[in-house]
């Protein structure tokens, strides 16, 4: 089934399309939703929404651009208004640019004369990352996590968050200086 | 090169997974500086961890879920185009309703009405019965009035 084709699908409320629909952009649609909300349980929350909202407005889909730009782009903005909503989540992020981004037992950790890489464990370099993706502009992070995680090329991008190219080339050149001013400290203590 | 702009070419060009692309300059100064090494060692295993909390593979139950949370929770008109389920639920759910507004009338009326609006229906009942035995009696005189016009006009009329 080509992706006009889905939409018709779609559009006429046949089921068989809306499965396709999800079996084929289910683990797009999931990751960007990890990628921003760093929860496996919220991401597929919102994600089921994404896909809810899809099949709703397929008839609107203009055609345009592909289907899965189109799918990242509600994802994007689901994933951004449950962050916004989330006010738990709110205040962590708040609380931790508030404190500089690893105010402290990350700062403890990675402060003590340790030599070597193996003194941190994995995981928890994983939870600096994220945290300093979570401390990023919005906008920063959603071209971040679209380039890096999702593979998306600047101009999907830039379709995705409806901006210009040289906007998302901007975006992402600024989430890796910060990321790098983050991230140096705590990389290298 | 500085160390801040190879820190920044690390973040750019490492990879979710497999080895970063070659670059010379890159590679020439990570060989010299220890620092950056460290930061090109540590990104990568954290962008590794972060890569591994991404689904990789389909869930088979995922679209019956969404399809559930549909049903669970959005308008009828929505769930119409998605579920073969729908007409019958809905059916169903319009069938209760009326057999709870019916059950609810027959209620009011044989056991609440009774109980709530006692005096008035009496009231209503003992006028409904006056009003009919006024209509009976309306009915009897004219009755008589018919005989008298039969057994007597007419014998009056037969005279002329
Ligand atoms: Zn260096």
């Amino acid at each position: 089934m080509t992706d006009s084709e889905l939409i018709s699908g779609l559009s006429s409320g046949n089921p068989e399309a809306g499965r396709l629909l999800v079996e084929r952009f289910q683990q797009q649609v999931i990751n960007v939703c990890i990628g921003l909300l760093h929860n496996r349980f919220d991401a597929e929350d919102v994600a089921q929404d994404v896909f809810i909202e899809a099949m709703r407005n397929a008839h609107r889909f203009r055609g345009e651009s592909k289907i899965s730009t189109w799918l990242y782009r509600i994802a994007v903005n689901r994933s951004l208004n449950y962050l916004r909503n989330n006010k738990r989540q709110k205040l962590m992020v708040e609380i931790g640019s508030v404190f500089g981004l690893f105010e402290g037992e990350t700062i403890r950790d990675s402060r003590e004369p340790a030599t070597n890489f193996n003194q941190l464990e994995a995981e928890e370099l994983k939870r600096i990352l994220k945290t300093a993706i979570d401390s990023l502009p919005e906008n920063q992070k959603v071209a971040f996590t679209l380039n890096k995680f999702e593979e998306l090329s600047y101009n999907e991008i830039a379709e995705v968050m409806e901006t210009s190219l040289s906007a998302v080339e901007s975006l992402i050149h600024r989430a890796k200086r910060n990321l790098q001013k983050k991230l140096k400290h705590y990389f290298n203590p | 090169m500085k160390c801040t702009e190879v820190q920044e070419l690390i973040i750019d060009l490492t990879p979710l997974s497999g080895e970063r692309p070659s670059n010379a300059a890159l590679e020439q100064h990570l060989q010299e500086c220890v620092s950056c090494r460290r930061v090109a060692e540590r990104y990568s295993s954290a962008l590794y961890e972060l890569a591994g909390e991404r689904q990789l593979t389909n869930d088979p139950f995922f679209y019956d879920r969404i399809i559930k949370k549909m049903n669970d929770g959005q308008s009828v008109a929505v769930r119409k185009l998605w579920s073969s389920k729908e007409y019958y639920q809905l059916g169903r759910a319009l069938a209760g309703f009326a057999a709870a507004v019916l059950l609810g009338i027959w209620l009011g009326s044989r056991v609440i009405a009774p109980l709530v609006t006692t005096p008035a229906v009496k009231e209503n009942y003992s006028a409904e019965k006056q009003e009919s035995y006024e209509q009976e009696i309306d009915y009897g005189s004219e009755a008589l009035a018919r005989l008298e016009y039969y057994f007597f006009d007419d014998a009056n009329q037969e005279k002329k």
